[in-house]
C-alpha cells in the first residue's frame, strides 16, 4: 500500500517558485483556487508523475496540430537555466520514498524510485470535470475494452474481438453462398421451364403440346391427360404416335407426382436428369416412323440389287440408279410385283390365268405401297389418287408397267421429301431437349458442389462458435467480480449524492451475459420512474449523468488502484446546483475515509460545504486556499492551519510531527514574504529542495530587506543578529520530517522549540505602523497590505508576534 | 521471435496475489491466453479448426484474423 506524504512543484506549470503540499497522517487536501491560479497545475503534476513519457496527455510528446510537446511543463517565466521539477514523498508499505522527476523537453523516463508509485496507478487517478463523462457515453464494447485494459486483459479482449471478426467473415461467406444458391435456384427455375411451371396449367399444356407436335397430336385441355386419351382424336395411321403419347403421358404423370411438394432445385432438376433418358427414348420413338422402315428396306434392296438389275424385266426398258434410298423401299415392293409379273409372263400361254394373277399381285403391290404411304403420313387424298392411278395402270396390263414404275418413282420422291422434313424438325427438337437436359444436369452438379461448400462452412462456423463460447465464458469470469464491485460502489455513490432527486432513478452497471451474441459489453442502464433498461442520457438530467459518471470513475479507481488509494478531483462539481454540491461534499468527506483525496475546486460554495463537512475530522485534511496569483511567484496561499499556537502545543506535547508543523509554519511565512520583498531563491539541488529552499529564501529575504532597515538592525541589534544566525542554522530541522531523525543527528524537540521562537521573533521584525503582517510588492517597494506603509525592519525590542 | 509458452497456471492462481483482499484486480493474461489456446479441442472445437486457430488467432501479428480466414477458406473451398 502506498500512502502519499507530500508533493512539491518547482518551476512546474503555474509554479515558478517551489510549493509543497503535505498530507499529514495519510490525509487529504482541499484546495480552493480561482481559474488560472495554479489549481490544475497540481493535478497536472500528478499526471506528469505517472506519465510514462514524462508529459501530459493534452500536451503530447512534441509539437503537432493539436499538441505542444513537453515545453509548457516548465513555467514560462523561469530563466533558461532553471529546470522544472515535481517531487513526491510517499511510503511504500513501511519504506519512505522521496523522488524528484524533472520535466525536461527530453524525457529521461520514470525514475526507478518512482516505479512503485507508477505501477500502483493501474487506472489514471486524476479526475477532471470535462473528461469525466466519457465512460458513460462510450459504447458497451468501448467500456469493456477500457476495463480489459485495467484488468490487464486487453490481449484476451482482442482475442474475443478476433473470433467475432472471423465469425463476421464466415457470415459474409454464408450470405454469398446463399446468394449463389438463390441465383442457382432462379437459373434452375428458368432452365427447367415446363418442369418448374407444372403447377401452372397453361405452360404445362404448352409444354406437352410442344412434345407431342411431331406426332401431330394436340391436346386442348389437361383433362385430356387426366381422363385418359380415349377422347383424343387419333387417326389409325398414328398408332406409333399414340404409343409415344402414352409414354409421354406416363412420364408426365410421374413428373407431376415428383414435383408435388416443395419445389427445390433437387425436385426440379433430379427428374430432369432422370427424364433425360426418357426424353431420349421419347424422341427416338417419335422419330421411329414407318419411313425408317422403308429406308432400311430400301437400303437393303439397293445393296442387293444394284448392278444386278439394270432394266425392267417386264419391258426391258433401262432405268437409271436411284438417288434416294427410300425409293428403294418402294422399288423393292415394286420388284416383288415385277417378279410376280415375270412369273406371269413366262406363263403367257395361260394368259387369262396370268392376267388374274397379275391383277392379284399388282393389287398386292399397290396395297403394300398404299400402306407404306399411309405410314409415311402422306396425305390420304393423295394416296387415294395414287392407288386409283396405279390400279388403272394395272388394268392396262404388262404394257403399262413402265408407266406404273414411273408413277411409283414419283411417289417415292414425294415420300423422301416428307421424310427429310420430318427428320429435320424432329432432330432439332430432340437436340434441344438433350441440350436442355444436359444444362439441367450441370446445374445439379453446381448445386451439389455448393451444398458441399455449405456443409464444410457450417462445420467451421460451428467450431468457431464453440471456440467463441469457450473463450467468452473463460474471459467473462474475470470481468464478473470487477463489474459487480464497480456497480455496487457506483450505485452507493449515486444514490447518496442524488438522494434529494424528485424522481429517483435506479442505476445498474452490468456485464453483457456471456451467452449473448456480443458478450463484449458493459451496459449502464437506469430504471427511471418505471422505465427500465433505459440509457442514462434518455432521462437523467445533466447533473444526474455527471453524478453517475463521477461515481463510476471513483469506483473504477478505487477498485483497481488498491495499492494507491489516491484520487485527484479537479473541478468535478461545476454542473451541480448548491444542493447537489452539498451532498457531494458530504459523500466525499464521509464515504472515502480509506482514500487520500485531493479536491481541487474554484467553486466557493462547494469549498465551504467541504469545509463544513470536514470539521469533525479536519485533522486528516489539509485545507488550503489560493488568495492571489502572481506571474513571477505563482499562487499565494492562505492556509488555515497550523497556527503558531498549535505548533507550540505540538512542540510542548512532544508530538513527533512538531518539527514538520514548525517547518510548515516557517515556510508559510517565508514564501509569501519572499514574494513580497521580491526575493527569489535559487534551487541548486533539486534532489533536496527543502533544505536549500528555506535557507536560501531566508538569505534572500535578509538581503532584499536591507533597504528597509535590515542592515542597521543586523549591525546594531544583537538580538536580531542572534535570531538570524539561529535561523540560518535552524534550516536543518527541515530534514526531520523527511528522514530518520536519530541517524542524522537531527535536533531534539528543544532545538525545534528554540528555533521556532526565534522564527516568531524574526517574523515580528517585519512590521508596519498598523501591525499588518502581510506585505505586498508594489512599485518596486514592499508596502503594508492594509495601510500601505512602507515595510520596516524594526528593532527587536519593539516587536511582538502578530496575531 | 516465437513466444515461449509458459506452463499452464490454474485459474485460481491467475489473480494478482498481492491484492489487498485477495480479489483479483488484474490477471495473468499470458497464462490465460495459453490455457485457452490449449483448451480448444477439449472444449469441443474440431481438430482442423482448432489447429488453424492455434497457429493464427493465438499466434503473433496484427492481422491474425485475416490469416485465420485465409486458412479457413481453404478448408471451406477444399483447396486440398
Amino acid at each position: 500500500m502506498i500512502r502519499l506524504k507530500a508533493v512539491a512543484l518547482d518551476g512546474f506549470r503555474g509554479y515558478p517558485q517551489p510549493a509543497t503540499f503535505e498530507f499529514p497522517k495519510d490525509g487529504s487536501l482541499l484546495l480552493f483556487a480561482r481559474n488560472g491560479h495554479g489549481k490544475s497545475s497540481l493535478s497536472d503534476a500528478f499526471e506528469f508523475l505517472v506519465s510514462r513519457d514524462g508529459t501530459l496527455e493534452r500536451l503530447g510528446l512534441k509539437k503537432g496540430p493539436t499538441t505542444s510537446g513537453r515545453a509548457p511543463l516548465r513555467n514560462s517565466t523561469l530563466p533558461e537555466d532553471h529546470s522544472a521539477f515535481v517531487s513526491v514523498s510517499f511510503e511504500d508499505g513501511q519504506t519512505p520514498v522521496q523522488v524528484v522527476r524533472e520535466a525536461a523537453e527530453t524525457s529521461a523516463g520514470i525514475p526507478e524510485a518512482l516505479q512503485p508509485f507508477v505501477s500502483a496507478a493501474v487506472v489514471p487517478f486524476i479526475v477532471r470535470g470535462p473528461e469525466l463523462r466519457a465512460f458513460v457515453y462510450q459504447t458497451p464494447v468501448q467500456r469493456y475494452d477500457e476495463l480489459a485494459r485495467y484488468l490487464n486483459a486487453s490481449r484476451l479482449s482482442k482475442l474475443q474481438s478476433d473470433v467475432r471478426q472471423i465469425q463476421r467473415e464466415l457470415n459474409k461467406d454464408e450470405r454469398l453462398t446463399a446468394n449463389a444458391m438463390k441465383k442457382l435456384h432462379a437459373e434452375a427455375q428458368a432452365m427447367t421451364g415446363g418442369f418448374a411451371k407444372t403447377c401452372e396449367k397453361t405452360p404445362l399444356l404448352s409444354w406437352l403440346n410442344e412434345k407431342l407436335a411431331p406426332a401431330s397430336i394436340r391436346m386442348n385441355d389437361l383433362s385430356d391427360v387426366d381422363d385418359g386419351y380415349g377422347e383424343l382424336r387419333l387417326s389409325e395411321a398414328n398408332e406409333r404416335s399414340t404409343s409415344a403419347l402414352e409414354f409421354a403421358r406416363t412420364e408426365l404423370s410421374r413428373l407431376l407426382e415428383r414435383i408435388d411438394g416443395t419445389p427445390t432445385v433437387e425436385t426440379w432438376l433430379a427428374p430432369v436428369a432422370e427424364a433425360r433418358g426418357g426424353v431420349v427414348t421419347l424422341g427416338a420413338r417419335i422419330v421411329e416412323t414407318p419411313v425408317s422402315d422403308l429406308m432400311d428396306a430400301a437400303s437393303q434392296y439397293l445393296s442387293d440389287s444394284q448392278n444386278a438389275v439394270s432394266e425392267c424385266p417386264l419391258c426391258g426398258t433401262e432405268y437409271g440408279n436411284t438417288e434416294v434410298g427410300s425409293r428403294e423401299g418402294v422399288v423393292g415392293r415394286i420388284n416383288s410385283a415385277r417378279d410376280a409379273l415375270a412369273g406371269l409372263r413366262s406363263a403367257v400361254e395361260v394368259q387369262k390365268a396370268a392376267e388374274v394373277e397379275l391383277e392379284r399381285l399388282g393389287a398386292e403391290a399397290i396395297s403394300t405401297l398404299v400402306r407404306s404411304l399411309s405410314l409415311a403420313q402422306v396425305d390420304s387424298q393423295r394416296i387415294v389418287d395414287i392407288e386409283s392411278s396405279l390400279r388403272s395402270v394395272l388394268q392396262g396390263g404388262a404394257r403399262h408397267m413402265s408407266v406404273f414404275e414411273e408413277r411409283a418413282t414419283r411417289l417415292i420422291d414425294d415420300l423422301d421429301e416428307v421424310r427429310r422434313s420430318r427428320t429435320a424438325s424432329q432432330g432439332m427438337l430432340y437436340g434441344r431437349l438433350l441440350a436442355h437436359a444436359d444444362a439441367c444436369i450441370n446445374l445439379l452438379e453446381q448445386k451439389r458442389q455448393l451444398d458441399e461448400r455449405v456443409r464444410r462452412r457450417t462445420q467451421v462456423q460451428s467450431d468457431i462458435a464453440i471456440a467463441r463460447k469457450y473463450i467468452d465464458n473463460r474471459v467473462h469470469g474475470f470481468f464478473t467480480d470487477t463489474v459487480d464491485a464497480i456497480s455496487k460502489r457506483t450505485i452507493e455513490f449515486y444514490e447518496a449524492v442524488q438522494k434529494h432527486s424528485r424522481v429517483p432513478a435506479r442505476v445498474s452497471v452490468e456485464l453483457t451475459p456471456a451467452e449473448n451474441e456480443d458478450a463484449r459489453g458493459i451496459e449502464i442502464l437506469i430504471d427511471f420512474d418505471g422505465n427500465p433498461g433505459m440509457k442514462p442520457q434518455a432521462y437523467l438530467s445533466d447533473s444526474q449523468q455527471h453524478t453517475l459518471a463521477l461515481g463510476l470513475r471513483l469506483a473504477i479507481i478505487r477498485h483497481f488502484n488498491r495499492h494507491l488509494p489516491l484520487v485527484v478531483l479537479d473541478d468535478v462539481v461545476t454542473s451541480y446546483d448548491a444542493e447537489t454540491r452539498n451532498t457531494t461534499a458530504k459523500v466525499l468527506t464521509s464515504l472515502f475515509q480509506d482514500v487520500q483525496l485531493i479536491v481541487l475546486t474554484h467553486d466557493d460554495t462547494f469549498w465551504r460545504y467541504m469545509r463544513t463537512g470536514l470539521k469533525p475530522k479536519q485533522a486528516n485534511w489539509k485545507v488550503r486556499r489560493v488568495k492571489n496569483y502572481d506571474l513571477r511567484f505563482g499562487p499565494e496561499f492562505i492556509d488555515t492551519k497550523p497556527d503558531q499556537d498549535i505548533v507550540r502545543d505540538a512542540i510542548k506535547s512532544g508530538d513527533e510531527s512538531a518539527g514538520s508543523q514548525a517547518r510548515r509554519f516557517y515556510e508559510r511565512w517565508l514564501h509569501p514574504m519572499a514574494r513580497a520583498v521580491g526575493a527569489r531563491p535559487l534551487m541548486p539541488n533539486a534532489l533536496d529542495p527543502y533544505e536549500y529552499t528555506n535557507r536560501d529564501l531566508l538569505e534572500s529575504i535578509i538581503t532584499a530587506t536591507a533597504d528597509y532597515g535590515m542592515k542597521p538592525r543586523l549591525k546594531n541589534d544583537a538580538t536580531v543578529r542572534q535570531i538570524v544566525e539561529e535561523l540560518r542554522d535552524s534550516v536543518v530541522f527541515n530534514k526531520s520530517t523527511h528522514g530518520d531523525d536519530s541517524q542524522d543527528g537531527d535536533p531534539s524537540i528543544g532545538d525545534i522549540e528554540d528555533a521556532f521562537e526565534s522564527l516568531l521573533t524574526f517574523i515580528a521584525l517585519f512590521r508596519c505602523g498598523c501591525s499588518e503582517a502581510i506585505f505586498r510588492y508594489a512599485s518596486n517597494e514592499v508596502r503594508c497590505n492594509k495601510c500601505g506603509q512602507r515595510l520596516q525592519v524594526l528593532p527587536s525590542s519593539a516587536t511582538s508576534i502578530p496575531a | 521471435m516465437k513466444e515461449a509458452e509458459p506452463p499452464l497456471i490454474p485459474p485460481s492462481q491467475h489473480a494478482d496475489a498481492s491484492s489487498a483482499d485477495g480479489t483479483p484486480t488484474q490477471i495473468d493474461a499470458t497464462a490465460v491466453f495459453y490455457e485457452l489456446k490449449n483448451g480448444l479441442q477439449v472444449a469441443g472445437v474440431g481438430e482442423g479448426v482448432a489447429a488453424i486457430m492455434r497457429e493464427t488467432v493465438f499466434g503473433d501479428g496484427t492481422k491474425r484474423w485475416a490469416q485465420t480466414m485465409e486458412r479457413l477458406r481453404s478448408v471451406i473451398e477444399d483447396d486440398s
